[in-house]
C-alpha cells in the first residue's frame, strides 16, 4: 500500500512546462508578424465581422448606463444641470466681453459644439464599432478607413465638436483612433484663462488623467479654464475644444503649472464622431 | 460541449472587452476578462484547458484591438503558470488559488505589456504604468474573480468535472 504522494507527477508537469513554452514561442512569432503588419488584413476582417455585434451591444450598454445613472443620481444630475447651466451662462458672459470678433466667433463655435457652426470644414461621419481604454492604451475604431479617404494623422472630434484624437491606423473600411487621453498623446494646446492665453502641452498619462504641462506659472490659469489646440506643430488646427483644466496647482518654487484636463468629448460614452477630412495635418522632422 | 462552450465564451469575452466593458468601468478600471476567464477555467477544469482557452479568447481580443496580436496571450501565461501551481498542490483550494494567480498574474502580465511596448518604443512612464496601471487593474481583476468562478463552478455542475474530458499536462 502506497503513501500520499505529495509531490506532483513529472510527467504531467514536464507535459504543461513544454504547453507553456510552445505558447509562448506562439505569441511572440504572432507579435512579431502582427508588428511587421502581416497579419493587418485579418485584423481588418476580425473588426468588419465584430462590428454589428459590438455596435449592438456598445448602444444597448450605453442606454442601460443612461438610464440606471439617470435612476441613481436624478438628485445629483438635477444639481449638476443647474451647475452647467450657470457655468455656460457665465462662459457666454466672458465670451461676450471679448473684444476681437473673429475670436468670439469661434468660441461660440466651440461653445454651440454643433458640426453647423464650422461649415468652412470637410467633416466625415462615422461610427465608433470599438474601444479600448487600458491603461497603456486608449483608442477608439472607427467604420470608415482609407476606402473612405481617411489618412493617417486626420483629426477626430466628437459630436460637439471637441478634439477626440487622431487616425493612427488605417485598414480599408475601418480606422484606430488614437485618443488624446492615449500616454502616447501630446497635443499642443492654449489655455484660455482670465489673465490671457497661455501655452502649453496636454500630455496623455497611463491610468489617469491627462496633464497640462508646460504651463508657465505666472500664467494664472485656474480650474475650469478652456483648453483649446493652439495650432503650434501643425498636427491639430487651432481652436479645438479639447477640455477644461482641472486641480490646479501653482507651487511658488515651481517653474511650471501642475495641472490636469477633464476631456470635452465623452471618450468612454462616444458612440459616433467626425472625421476633420479638410485638414492636413504637417508631418515635420527632424530639425 | 465543453469546447463549444469555451469558443463561445472567448468569442464574448473578445467583443466585450472592447464593446459593453469600456462603458461600464464602476471604479474606472476595466476588468481583464481574457485573463479572468483563463485561469478560472484552470481552476475549475484543468490549466490546460484554461491555456487554450487563454490563446483562443487572447488571439480573438488582440485582432478586434491595438495590442500586437499575441501579447494577450503571452500576458496571461504568469497567471495560468501560477494557477496550475496552485492545482499541483496536495491541497486544492480552488479559490484561493485563483485568487492569487489572478492577482500576481495580472501584475506580471502589466510588467510584461510595459516590457513590450518598451520593446516596441511605445512604452509609457513605468511609474505610472505600475502605479496606476498594474495594481487598479489586479484590484478590480481580484474583485470579479469570485464572480467569474462562482459562474464557472455553476457551469462545471451542469457539464460535468474536469476527468470528463480531455486534459493537457495538469
Amino acid at each position: 500500500m502506497e503513501g500520499p504522494s505529495f509531490q506532483p507527477e513529472p510527467g504531467p508537469v514536464l507535459k504543461w512546462a513544454l504547453w507553456l513554452l510552445g505558447t509562448l514561442a506562439l505569441a511572440i512569432a504572432s507579435m512579431a508578424l502582427s508588428q511587421a503588419g502581416a497579419l493587418d488584413p485579418l485584423r481588418s476582417l476580425a473588426l468588419r465581422a465584430a462590428s454589428p455585434a459590438s455596435l449592438a451591444l456598445r448602444g444597448a450598454t450605453v442606454d442601460a448606463s443612461d438610464l440606471l445613472r439617470s435612476l441613481l443620481r436624478r438628485d445629483q444630475l438635477l444639481e449638476e444641470n443647474e451647475a452647467l447651466r450657470r457655468e455656460v451662462e457665465a462662459l457666454r458672459a466672458e465670451l461676450a466681453r471679448r473684444q476681437d470678433a473673429s475670436q468670439r466667433l469661434a468660441e461660440l463655435e466651440r461653445l454651440l459644439q454643433l458640426k453647423s457652426s464650422r461649415p468652412q470644414d470637410g467633416l466625415l461621419g462615422a461610427r465608433v464599432v470599438a474601444l479600448e481604454l487600458g491603461p497603456l492604451r486608449q483608442a477608439a475604431a472607427i467604420d470608415r478607413g482609407s476606402d473612405d479617404g481617411l489618412r493617417e494623422g486626420m483629426v477626430v472630434l466628437s459630436e460637439g465638436g471637441s478634439l477626440v484624437g487622431t487616425v493612427t491606423t488605417l485598414y480599408p473600411d475601418h480606422a484606430w483612433v488614437t485618443l488624446v487621453t492615449d500616454p502616447r498623446s501630446a497635443v499642443n494646446v492654449t489655455v484660455q484663462g482670465g489673465q490671457g492665453d497661455a501655452r502649453g502641452v496636454v500630455v496623455g498619462r497611463a491610468g489617469l488623467p491627462p496633464s497640462l504641462e508646460l504651463v508657465p506659472r505666472e500664467a494664472g490659469i485656474e480650474d475650469g479654464d478652456l483648453v483649446v489646440t493652439s495650432g503650434l506643430g501643425g498636427k491639430f488646427p487651432p481652436g479645438l475644444l479639447v477640455g477644461v483644466a482641472r486641480s490646479v496647482r501653482a507651487h511658488p518654487q515651481d517653474t511650471f503649472v501642475r495641472a490636469q484636463v477633464e476631456p470635452s468629448a465623452p471618450l468612454s460614452r462616444l458612440q459616433a464622431v467626425l472625421v476633420l477630412t479638410s485638414f492636413q495635418p504637417i508631418q515635420l522632422g527632424a530639425p | 460541449m465543453r469546447i463549444a462552450l469555451g469558443a463561445l465564451l472567448s468569442l464574448a469575452v473578445a467583443l466585450l472587452g472592447y464593446s459593453a466593458l469600456p462603458s461600464v468601468r464602476p471604479l474606472g478600471v476595466q476588468p481583464d476578462l481574457v485573463l479572468l476567464l483563463a485561469v478560472c477555467w484552470a481552476v475549475a477544469w484543468s490549466p490546460g484547458e484554461g491555456l487554450l482557452l487563454a490563446i483562443a479568447a487572447g488571439t480573438l481580443s488582440d485582432l478586434l484591438g491595438t495590442r500586437p496580436v499575441g501579447l494577450s496571450v503571452l500576458g496571461a501565461l504568469p497567471a495560468l503558470a501560477l494557477a496550475a501551481l496552485g492545482q499541483a498542490t496536495v491541497v486544492q483550494a480552488s479559490f484561493p488559488s485563483a485568487l492569487v494567480a489572478v492577482g500576481l498574474g495580472t501584475l506580471a502580465q502589466h510588467i510584461l505589456y510595459l516590457l513590450a511596448y518598451t520593446i516596441m518604443g511605445e512604452g509609457p512612464a513605468w511609474g505610472d504604468g505600475l502605479v496606476r496601471g498594474a495594481l487598479p487593474a489586479a484590484i478590480v481583476n481580484l474583485l470579479w474573480t469570485p464572480l467569474v468562478l462562482v459562474l464557472l463552478r455553476g457551469l462545471r455542475a451542469v457539464l460535468g468535472p474536469r476527468a470528463a474530458g480531455p486534459r493537457l499536462g495538469g
